[in-house]
């Protein structure tokens, strides 16, 4: 059995708050074995980075070396969060000086990093290792409903950094539809990004993008959107009708985090996935 | 018509560094670069291996030792008073290049790092990781911006124009017009490159190193020489011939046979893989045609480069490119694999006779880089010398070109030079298309490889001037298919082949009547050294459409000819 | 050896007589390992001579060959086309030429707005007198841990893919571009440069703030050399030297503050932080929308677990130098 330290990350305890409470009831429903360290410290989103670029590396090898000390890889179920991790990681991987430097600083807070954790987004662990379970358990497959597989950037890119699949083909979310049952419709923007980290520095365009990224839903008919970012979820579903409007279009379409589809297909109840939490409406999908 | 002081063709290390030394000669100097490909595409950078001077960071080294290592290299051909020029000069010009911002792989005490390479007495060769042309290339051209050097980039020369006696200009075409451009200049410098093209399917040489540069001077009159000097660099990747860095074996890789073993041992029992390059291309050869070898699907012969024991932190510290290379190009990681690596046509000793100054018979002309034999690479070049050669001699020619110019004036122009030009360009477009391009590419190729490769002999040079000179015959029928004026590469390919088989005949021609081995350029019907007849070298000049052989002597100041073991 | 039968569609465009690009078919037989520069050109030699494209040294060091495969950029030399056959599950490719670049002919494309702006920021090094030597019998003395720290942005082998798919330089007229941001980064941490830090300050001239953080350059470039990474530290480095003036700006600051003050984000007071109440005013009708689904994030965060430590850890950080 593997096990693993879960990591919210910040969206997800807060703005996103439905992303976490289904990921919770969705991990305890295949009987993912986690812990939820309170010592986590929020990635730094790249923003911590633009500031201090070595406290960016240091407080996420902190990250890292809090769930070695468990002995378990982390779970993530935030695009920003994967590749913040993975990029420190890498940077370490890659510097060897840089390790040992950050190993003096761990130390004094009784932490070492050797570079033995996986991180992973919720998805790839389901995929890989619960791909039967997950069978087993659906009590309401999705009935062919078209489902747009959207990945953003930070999943995927750059891929020497993140790994787990092709950047420019990448397939792990329309595996999952359709394990789960779904259709799924992928567009060519489905690996664009929807400028959340821009949402301060170029506002027009993350709008623009993101408005582009829901109309190319919305003409392959699909049903819904879903992705592993609770940051590009927010500018899909909370961001919505100002996306919409940046582009003069009108339409609906609702945006679940993937953790969401598989909860409802395995039939938790839209309050045990927080469903109502969307802010466009979502429960009529099924 | 556009009008410079001092025209550079060429924007490799050499154009580079020629046209920042007339600019720094003189400000007020007019420069142009005149480059068929955008100057960072230039084959200067790749490069991989490093660039040589007795800087002695890390053992007591000289210039002089440098020298003796050279001209023993070159089998004892080079010029020695040219050689001891670049070898006096290296070390100044390191550290020049260094004040550039050039990103040196350093020790640990902060100094150049120098690494091993074949042939040398003493680890001389400075070096940026795997990836020194590179960098080397990119800091000139960083310079050139600063310095605002005016490029003419895409820009195709197809004829140098000169008088009788001096330069005047020359006619290029503008690629992306198809324009013929005129620029007439008070001084020209060639600094185009190598043509190791001719072995079109078997080489390291990007695809448009087709020694323009050289077919021009040719056709200006000026000699070629030392033409029958190819350098085969052991180690290029088995099915493309993509250069694998000497500094590989520098690091400490081995040449592995059939059987597992460092067949080194049996040819340069010393030096082993640091032997210099032409006995360890040789000894590869050996091996395979001994059946010592592989042999793949398509036929292609190789040995293995095994980088194995060097450690995965080695490789990625010091040959990252090469590791790159050989699993994008090969599906081969070096840490787990010994990468196959057959012998490739790399580095043309021979080219357009200049004396030390960089000088050709033509006033006003220079030449500079591959596509010249000064000679400071004789009959063999060892590896990190090339990079050297270049700047050194490309900050001569600078300067040279510079001075001249300012004591002199813009001559007249010969307008029926462009007219001419024009009719030949066209005719092309007119020929009977009775053959094809690529197909008469591929005949120049075998012909090369099979009659002029590694090992020659009377029979197989002779059956290869023959084909050579019947490829020239068949060439006339070739027809631009492309008429278009936008970007014609249909008509720069056929054009860059036209001036590759001037120079493979010269190449093949030179090579049946050196009846001698010497450095690279070894026959099995004459396997000795014989400097009693042959300590010159060939001198190749096209008079009246005829090529004229003589030879001139070598410049000899302190080292006798002695045999040359390893 | 395997062989397979290939369609490739390559956008055609001529013009002295095209009004736009169109697709053109060529069918051929490719074999293990081919790569799209070999297909290319052995439909020039066999097929159609009017095919034009650039390539150079078909070893993936002199940038000549990039170009658009099924849409993203590559460089056509390494491009293996059975790799691409498989990635994409298909026996068609597309070959297209880059974007964000004038066209000249077929696939051969002109990269002068990117090298324009490359020309522009100050690609070289100008030298710092106190560790450069004024003669030439010295070098300057640079430390290996020291080259670690630029030596990868020297790999750049000005291709030009990142600046063809970056948001920022197709959306913005002045944004300098990934490779050009790259470049500048390069010398910023070159201890022989002059400039050093100050260089961030070109580097905002040039529109800084405006990268969205897509990774797309770090992803698409042959060598690695991650331009993000060089935009991203570079604005550390020009919010050092006071250019704070810039949303982009004032947010990163928010949120730093924030995080290091009680280890993760209070997302409530970002919008004021960042924007000022105009900010606030701007997010209030998806405030709104939150408050009504009982999701409005707190005012006051709660520390994490060991917040001691983690500050501990954060204030040691910072001393270190990347």
């Amino acid at each position: 059995m593997k096990k693993f330290a879960f990591y919210p990350g910040c969206a997800p305890k807060g703005a996103s708050i439905e992303s976490y409470i289904s990921a919770k009831a969705v991990m305890d429903k295949l009987g993912i074995d986690y812990t939820e360290p309170e010592s986590f410290s929020c990635c730094g989103a790249g923003n911590v980075e633009e500031v201090k670029p070595s406290v960016a590396l240091g407080i996420n090898v902190r990250n890292l070396a809090i769930a070695e000390k468990e002995g378990r890889d982390i779970i993530t179920i935030c695009s920003t969060c994967y590749l913040e991790l993975k990029k420190a990681q890498k940077k370490l991987e890659e510097r060897e000086n840089l390790k040992e430097e950050y190993n003096e600083i761990l130390s004094e807070a009784g932490l070492r990093y050797e570079g033995k954790t996986n991180v992973y987004l919720l998805h790839h662990i389901i995929l890989d290792y619960y791909a039967d379970t997950l069978k087993e358990k659906i009590k309401k497959p999705l009935n062919r409903i078209k489902v747009y597989p959207y990945y953003g950037c930070h999943s995927i890119r750059p891929k020497h950094i993140t790994g787990y699949e092709d950047s420019e083909n990448p397939s792990s979310l329309e595996k999952l539809i359709k394990l789960l049952g779904g259709t799924p419709v992928s567009g060519k923007r489905r690996i664009l990004c929807c400028g959340f980290h821009a949402s301060f520095s170029a506002s027009k365009l993350a709008m623009t993008l993101t408005g582009e990224n829901l109309k190319e839903a919305h003409d392959m008919d699909a049903d819904c959107i879903i992705t592993p970012c609770p940051l590009c979820h927010l500018n899909m579903d909370a961001n919505q009708r100002k996306a919409i409007n940046a582009i003069g279009k009108k339409f609906i379409m609702p945006v679940l985090h993937i953790q969401q589809l598989i909860g409802l297909a395995i039939g938790l109840s839209p309050e045990e996935i927080g469903l109502d939490k969307n802010v466009v409406p979502a429960l009529y999908i099924v | 018509m556009l009008k410079l002081d001092v025209a550079v063709i060429g924007a490799g290390g050499a154009g580079l560094y020629a046209a920042l030394s007339a600019i720094k000669h003189n400000p007020k100097i007019k420069v142009g670069v005149i480059s068929k490909v955008f100057p960072t595409r230039s084959h200067t950078g790749a490069a991989q291996g490093g660039v040589n001077a007795a800087l002695s960071n890390v053992a007591e080294d000289s210039p002089e030792k440098h020298t003796y290592d050279t001209v023993k290299g070159s089998d004892f051909l080079a010029d020695q008073d040219a050689v001891e020029l670049m070898c006096q000069i290296a070390p100044k010009i390191i550290i020049e290049m260094e004040h550039m911002g050039l990103p040196f792989s350093r020790l640990e005490n902060g100094k150049i790092g120098q690494r091993p390479f074949g042939g040398a007495s003493f680890p001389r060769t400075c070096y940026a990781a795997d990836k020194t042309g590179h960098v080397m290339l990119q800091t000139l051209f960083e310079q050139c911006i600063r310095r605002n050097v005016r490029f003419f980039n895409e820009w195709f020369v197809t004829a140098l124009v000169h008088d009788g006696q001096k330069i005047c200009g020359l006619i290029a075409i503008d690629m992306k017009s198809g324009k013929i451009e005129v620029i007439r200049a008070k001084a020209v410098i060639l600094a185009t490159g190598g043509h190791a093209r001719i072995y079109w399917k078997r080489t390291s040489n990007a695809l448009g190193c087709t020694g323009d540069g050289t077919a021009l001077a040719l056709k200006a009159g000026v000699p070629l020489k030392d033409m029958e000097f190819v350098q085969f660099h052991p180690t290029g990747l088995r099915r493309t011939g993509i250069l694998v860095t000497e500094g590989a074996r520098g690091e400490g890789g081995y040449l592995i046979n059939r059987d597992g073993e460092r067949f080194m041992s049996r040819y340069a029992p010393e030096k082993m893989e640091l032997a210099p390059r032409d006995m360890v291309s040789r000894a590869i050869e050996t091996e395979i045609a001994q059946g010592g070898g592989f042999e793949d699907e398509e036929g292609n012969k190789f040995v293995f480069l095994d980088l194995k024991h060097l450690g995965k932190r080695k490789i990625l510290e010091k040959l990252p490119q090469i590791r790159e290379l050989a699993i994008d190009f090969e599906g081969i990681d070096p840490i787990e694999e010994p990468i196959p690596i057959r012998p490739t046509a790399h580095y043309c000793m021979g080219g357009i006779d200049t004396n030390i100054n960089t000088e050709t018979e033509i006033k006003g002309l220079y030449a500079t880089g591959e596509c010249t034999c000064v000679s400071v690479h004789g009959a063999n070049r060892l590896g990190g010398n090339s990079l050297l050669d270049i700047v050194v001699f490309g900050k001569i020619a600078g300067e040279m070109a510079a001075e001249y110019a300012l004591s002199s004036e813009l001559p007249e122009f010969p307008v029926e030079k462009l007219k001419s030009e024009r009719q030949k360009i066209e005719s092309i477009f007119e020929k009977d298309g009775k053959e094809k391009l690529a197909t008469l590419r591929n005949e120049l190729s075998d012909a090369l490889s099979e009659g002029a490769g590694i090992f020659r002999d009377e029979v197989k040079l002779k059956k290869a001037l023959e084909k050579v000179k019947e490829i020239k015959e068949r060439a006339k029928h070739i027809k631009v298919e492309d008429l278009s004026y936008t970007f014609n590469t249909n008509l720069q390919q056929t054009l860059e082949f036209l001036n590759m088989i001037e120079l493979a005949e010269v190449t093949v021609l030179t090579a049946l009547e050196r009846r001698e081995s010497r450095g690279a350029h070894f026959r099995t019907d004459y396997p000795e050294r014989n400097d009693k007849e042959f300590l010159k070298h060939s001198v190749v000049t096209l008079e009246n459409g005829e090529y004229k052989l003589s030879y001139k002597p070598v410049t000899i100041t302190r080292y006798k000819p002695e045999e040359r073991k390893y | 050896m395997e062989k397979r039968e290939v369609t490739l569609q390559i956008s055609r465009f001529n013009p002295e007589y095209d009004e736009s690009p169109y697709f053109e078919t060529f069918k051929i037989t490719v074999h293990k390992g081919m790569t799209v520069l070999e297909a290319l050109q052995y439909i020039k030699d066999n097929i159609d001579s009017t095919l034009t494209f650039k390539g150079f040294c078909r070893s993936a060091i002199c940038g000549s060959c990039a170009l658009k495969v099924n849409g993203h950029p590559k460089l056509a030399c390494k491009t293996q086309i059975f790799i691409e056959l498989d990635r994409f599950n298909t026996d068609t490719l597309t070959l297209e030429p880059l974007e964000n670049a004038t066209i000249i002919r077929d696939l051969a494309v002109d990269l002068k707005d990117a090298q324009e702006k490359f020309e522009k920021i100050k690609p070289y090094l100008i030298p710092d007198s106190e560790i450069v030597p004024q003669n030439c019998k010295e070098e300057s003395i640079v430390y290996p841990e020291e080259v670690e720290r630029f030596d990868k942005y020297t790999d750049c082998i000005l291709c030009g893919s990142c600046y063809s798919m970056c948001p920022a330089a197709i959306n913005f007229k002045d944004y300098a571009g990934p490779f050009q941001h790259a470049r500048i980064y390069r010398f910023a941490k070159d201890p022989r440069d002059g400039l050093k830090e100050e260089r961030s300050k070109i580097a905002y001239a040039f529109d800084l703030w405006q990268c969205i953080r897509c990774e797309r350059c770090s992803d698409v470039c042959p060598k690695q050399v991650t331009p993000s990474e060089a935009v991203i530290h570079l604005r550390a480095m020009s919010i050092e030297k006071g250019l704070t003036l810039n949303p982009g700006a004032r947010h990163a600051i928010a949120f730093y503050k924030s995080v290091i003050s009680k280890g993760i984000l209070n997302e409530a007071i970002i919008p004021l932080m960042s924007k000022g109440i105009k900010g606030v005013i701007e997010e209030m009708p998806v405030a709104l929308s939150f408050l009504a689904r009982g999701k409005m994030p707190p005012p006051i965060v709660k520390p994490i677990e060991e917040i001691e430590s983690f500050k501990k850890v954060v204030a040691l950080s910072e001393e270190v130098e990347l």
